[in-house]
């Protein structure tokens, strides 16, 4: 059995969200740094 | 409001833990062996579509009524991450597709068919929003467009029992469902694992809406007279020069 596929659907799912939860994160804080100044 | 968020993030984060502990726990499937466990995170990404979408119809519809701009940030900052999670659900299909079906993708297949063409309706749906400066304007059509597009969401869902092409029809129904308890928990670990990382993807997306309006207001304002005619020109010395 080639488990390599299954690793590979939660690597693509986890890896997608942690890349737009990073990217919201860093969008919101420079939008804040914006404002203040 | 910000320590709110950050709590949600958190609590998404360990959900997404658990959620994932309890899909490598799960037992192997009879015929798919392990490539079963793909749908604990591919049924829930599509679940989350549809939820998505519906708060966008939702954000749409209170938008015409109430005229009130948040309910128009609920609705792009869902769309938005209801796009997401369907390329999530487009991803994990044709990755589980490949060793199980013999295919990525079938072009026949109405389910896969439909779930693309959703998936670039509402990329329209964020590319109109982008293309239309005016707030009022762009809350309106893109409320419109909100509500037309979600016909696709129950022709996606029913696509399965409405046409008989490669896609299985739903396994997860109700209490009569042919599914093992030994799947069922995993599955609806990660189905709320999900919906808080769906709850907090569109909070934080709405906050950064809140702050780019404030940041449009700011630039858009003209060079006004600050103090109107209370304050006039000074004359410099002017009545001393005419002397």
């Amino acid at each position: 059995m080639n488990e390599g596929w299954v690793v590979f659907a939660y690597v693509v799912v986890y890896g997608f969200m942690a890349g737009y939860g990073a990217y919201l994160a860093v969008r919101a804080r420079s939008l804040r740094r914006r404002r203040e100044s | 409001m910000r320590r709110s968020g950050f709590a949600l993030n958190i609590a998404a984060v360990a959900a997404i833990a658990i959620g994932f502990v309890s899909a490598v726990g799960a037992p192997s499937e009879q015929t798919q062996g392990d490539f079963a466990r793909i749908m604990f995170v591919h049924v829930p990404s599509a679940w989350l579509a549809f939820l998505a979408f519906g708060l966008t119809l939702a954000g749409g519809v209170m938008w015409l009524m109430r005229k009130q701009e948040r309910w128009d940030r609920l609705a792009a900052a869902s769309a938005e991450v209801g796009v997401f999670f369907t390329a999530l659900a487009l991803l994990t299909g044709m990755i589980w597709g490949y060793p199980v079906w013999g295919t990525f993708w079938d072009w026949g297949d109405a389910r896969m068919m439909s779930t693309a063409v959703m998936f670039f309706v509402y990329i329209g749906y964020l590319a109109l929003r982008r293309s239309i400066p005016d707030r009022a304007i762009r809350a309106r059509r893109s409320a419109i467009l909100g509500i037309v597009a979600f016909v696709q969401v129950p022709l996606v869902y029913f696509s399965v029992n409405l046409f008989r092409t490669l896609h299985q029809g739903a396994t997860f129904a109700g209490p009569d469902s042919p599914i093992d308890e030994g799947f069922v928990r995993p599955l609806l670990i990660n189905l709320a694992a999900f919906t808080l990382v769906y709850a907090a993807f569109t909070m934080s997306r709405m906050r950064i809406g809140t702050i780019e309006d404030e940041l449009d207001d700011v630039e858009a304002l003209p060079d006004l007279e600050l103090a109107g005619s209370g304050v006039t020109e000074p004359n410099l010395g002017r009545d001393f020069a005419d002397e």
